[in-house]
């Protein structure tokens, strides 16, 4: 500001000079000072027009200074992409160390268990084989861990491919174990595998499209710069300098355009957009899959022309448009109205059309306004069929009766078992037929129904925000959702009290109950509680939400269970990663990138858990639903097993293929299924449709 | 819409350019985008250096509009602009002299515009009346400086350098300054 007070004499100073030299060219003879300041001028405007001119040409244009983009669903990672990401982006100095070794110490965990598996080995022996190198026969793979141990030399290159080659290793020699025995035990295998073709075949929508948003709230706005005429005076001065170089004074007028479209691009300020908003949908209460059209219609209520208004109508996420384009450019003059129309798939969840993306710009372009206007809100509520699902439950019970077999015996009707007669039997109790035969009394005992209670807990975090098939993005939380809906109604047929709950920052908790106007209380929240969102928590677009690492804690305690559980060698086999990790962790006292992502999933398993522990009766069965992309959940299902209550995961098998990193992503929630299964919790898995409208609920 | 994109090493598609459906539509500005690199051309045809720089010019603004490049768009100005250089130093009298300058800011500028409008919208919209508003700014600014310096250029007798320079000084530390 200062700068510029300064620069405004300087700037009338020097017209003024320059019209009276231009006017009388005698009325100053030709000193050494002109000259030099001719020279002077010359110099600065060559060196400032060379980089001006260049920096417009690197400028690309795209990025900043867009319209955004709507009516595509956030771009939900597959798992194993984040973790691609991470690789890539990691280097080969010391400064990146801490991160090679977490990611180093994420494989060898994978690869420890798979060699375990296939080749029958202890923990501990397969860790060896894996730090000898002869694990795979791949030696770039296998150099991952034996060469040198990576930790102590802290410059590592090639360190990328190593790790690419490790993975695809590691996805190898599960899937030919795979093939060499039968599916492990207990998966469901009733969905079919709709996706295989689909993932890599053509779908009918386009590939993925890059995502612009402002980073805005309703109501605000900001004008900027677009940069669209920088550059333009280094033209100027760049010719005129070359024009007084070659003594061609029509070069220096030519320097006349420079200096002209400068001077315009800052004559205006982008305008405020005054407009009146409309808008209306075709259908407030779509079935899913329906097509719903949306106008919009704006009116310039200001006094002004707007020259260039660019409009985006803030789609919410989850519908995408089919049909039309939520995004209209045109000039408004006072008064006058324009119209947008766009047509969307409806899918479940209630969507809210609350703002417009408004972009204004003056006349030249430089400057633009971008606001987000608030609007009238206007809600499709899109409620699926969410279907039934039986589930086999587990043995926990109520005290209460109830219409649910449990392994209690008392009063009923079905006959269980008879036993020795004891003081207090009931008379009516009592198998006469037994004494007849035996002489001695017998008391008949029958199997007692009781009520069950069951909460249904879906796994709606940040990480759970991602997508088999990029094309048709739908999240694993949309199929948990559907799922759990289909498992309400399926439990509150066969008589069981249900309620819900989340696993996440956007917590939700509906208590166990019946009946019907329960199951309608249920089934809404699932439908518009924004736990159950489209768009992650916290989460803006672009989603880049990282995989929590599987970190130190869960690798040992999985060691030290497997410990316990085989009783042999349990020191070494404690020992070894346990230490080798605290070792990395206490050493290298950077908390910091402990912090970053790699968080550890016992604590944040407390962490999510809090809320839910808190509310949860002790005699409950839960019943989690959640793709187990990562460890957090896992660690969550131990510790509700661990109070007591009978767990059960319901998990939708969202893997990706192609790249080994989401192929190494399927070994590793294998490998957390799996376990979780020897650890004596039921799971109940299938393949979902890509498509979220083509199925309701949980495809049988 | 296209279904190119960047394929890994993997053939797996990790990120696809820009290319919506408002890409393929010819709008009103890149005809005008062209008109005005035919204007250089006439202006720079009467020397063989400057009209083979802007053929030059030309064919890179025809690949900037193709390929939708803001950078190669904006290069293609710079290369039309040099050919008016050329022959400004060279045979060009003042009115080729201004058309040429005027012709290459221009093309760059309604190309460029062209482009970022096809970015920002789809092809069903009709965007005729915010191109041709653009188009007026433009052309108006042109045609008053190209009047502004015609005019000095034949009313001042000899021109003197010095001034000619601290005009242009001027009028750039001004509209930096003026910027709001």
């Amino acid at each position: 500001m200062n700068l510029r007070r300064l620069l405004v004499p300087v700037g009338v100073l020097a017209a003024a000079v320059g019209g009276a030299f231009t006017l009388r060219p005698g009325l100053v003879p030709d000193l050494p000072l002109t000259t030099l300041f001719v020279l002077g001028v010359w110099a600065v405007g060559l060196a400032g027009a060379g980089l001006a001119v260049l920096g417009r040409l690197t400028d690309r244009g795209s990025g900043t200074g867009r319209l955004p983009t709507a009516g595509e669903r956030p771009d939900y990672p597959v798992p194993g992409d984040t973790l691609a990401g991470r690789v890539v982006a990691v280097g080969a100095s010391e400064r990146d160390a801490a991160e090679r070794d977490r990611l180093r110490d994420r494989i060898r965990d994978a690869a420890v268990a798979v060699l375990a598996r296939s080749a029958g080995l202890t923990d501990a022996d397969a860790l060896a084989r894996v730090g000898a190198g002869d694990w795979t026969d791949d030696a770039e793979a296998a150099a991952l861990f034996s060469g040198g141990d990576g930790r102590h030399d802290h410059v590592e290159t090639g360190f990328a491919s190593r790790v690419e080659r490790a993975a695809t290793a590691v996805a190898d020699r599960f899937e030919s174990g795979r093939r060499a025995t039968s599916d492990p035990v207990g998966r469901d295998t009733d969905g079919e595998a709709v996706d295989g073709e689909a993932i890599d075949g053509e779908s009918p929508r386009s590939g993925p499209s890059e995502r612009v948003t402002l980073d805005l709230d309703p109501g605000d706005e900001r004008v900027e710069r677009t940069g669209r005429w920088r550059g333009v005076q280094g033209l100027a001065l760049l010719v005129a300098a070359v024009g007084i170089l070659v003594g061609a004074p029509l070069v220096v007028l030519s320097g006349v355009v420079g200096v002209a479209f400068a001077a315009y691009a800052h004559v205006w300020d982008a305008p405020t957009p005054a407009l009146a908003v409309e808008r209306s949908v075709s259908e407030s209460d779509p079935r899913p899959g329906e097509h719903v059209e949306v106008t919009v219609s704006v009116r310039n209520r200001g006094d002004r022309l707007l020259p260039d208004l660019r409009i985006c109508d803030d789609v919410p996420a989850g519908l995408r448009v089919v049909e039309g384009a939520p995004r209209h450019t045109t000039a408004l003059r006072p008064g006058k109205r324009a119209t947008v129309s766009y047509t969307v798939e409806a899918v479940r969840g209630e969507h809210e059309f609350d703002s417009l993306s408004v972009v204004t710009r003056d006349l030249s372009g430089a400057s633009r306004r971008v606001a987000r206007l608030p609007t009238e809100s206007e809600t499709v509520t899109c409620r699926p069929a969410f279907g039934e699902r039986a589930i086999s439950l587990g043995d926990l019970a109520t005290l209460l009766p109830g219409r649910t077999d449990a392994a209690e015996t008392g009063s009923g009707v079905a006959f269980h078992s008879l036993r020795e007669y004891r003081r207090g039997d009931p008379l009516g109790s009592i198998d006469w037929g037994q004494l007849a035969k035996t002489g001695e009394f017998a008391t008949r005992r029958f199997d007692e129904p009781r009520l069950v209670r069951v909460v249904l807990l879906v796994d709606t975090r940040a990480e759970a925000y991602v997508t088999a098939d990029r094309r048709h993005r739908r999240p694993a939380v949309d199929v948990c959702t559907c799922a759990a809906g289909a498992l309400a109604s399926g439990l509150l047929e066969d008589g069981a009290l249900v309620g819900l709950a989340t696993l996440g920052p956007r917590s939700c908790w509906i208590p166990a109950g019946s009946g019907r106007d329960h199951r309608e209380r249920l089934l809404d929240t699932l439908t518009t509680h924004d736990a159950f969102d489209w768009d992650p928590p916290d989460g803006v677009a672009g989603v880049s939400v990282d995989e929590t690492d599987p970190e130190p804690v869960v690798s040992v305690s999985r060691v030290v269970r497997s410990a316990a559980a085989s009783e042999d060698g349990g020191v070494t086999m404690a020992d070894a990663p346990a230490g080798g990790r605290s070792v990395a962790v206490s050493d290298g006292g950077e908390l910091a990138d402990a912090d970053m992502d790699g968080s550890d999933p016992a604590e944040a398993a407390n962490d999510l858990l809090d809320d839910v522990v808190t509310r949860l009766p002790g005699d409950a069965q839960v019943v989690v639903c959640s793709p187990l992309v990562d460890d957090g959940v896992a660690a969550a299902v131990r510790q509700l097993d661990a109070r007591g209550h009978d767990v059960l995961v319901a998990s939708p098998d969202l893997s990706g293929s192609g790249t080994p990193y989401r192929r190494l992503a399927s070994v590793e929630r294998r490998l957390r299924l799996d376990s979780l299964r020897r650890d004596g919790v039921s799971v109940h898995e299938w393949t979902p449709p890509v498509d979220s409208t083509a199925d309701a609920g949980w495809s049988m | 819409m296209s279904r190119g994109g960047r394929r890994d090493a993997n053939g797996e598609v990790v990120g696809v350019s820009v290319v919506t459906r408002g890409d393929r539509r010819l709008r009103l500005s890149h005809v005008f985008a062209v008109a005005a690199t035919l204007a250089t051309l006439a202006a720079v045809r009467v020397g063989t250096l400057g009209l083979v720089a802007g053929i030059c010019g030309a064919l890179v603004l025809g690949v900037g509009l193709v390929r939708r490049s803001h950078g190669v768009v904006a290069l293609a100005g710079v290369v039309l602009f040099a050919a008016t250089v050329l022959v400004a130093a060279g045979p060009g009298g003042l009115v080729a002299t201004l058309v040429g300058a005027f012709g290459a800011v221009l093309a760059a500028d309604f190309g460029t515009f062209a482009i970022g409008l096809g970015r920002d919208v789809d092809a069903s919209v009709a965007t005729t009346r915010v191109e041709a508003l653009h188009a007026v700014g433009s052309l108006t600014v042109a045609l008053l400086a190209g009047g502004l310096g015609y005019a000095l250029f034949t009313v001042v007798p000899t021109g003197s350098t010095v001034g000619v320079v601290a005009l242009l000084f001027a009028a750039v530390v001004l509209a930096v300054v003026l910027r709001a």
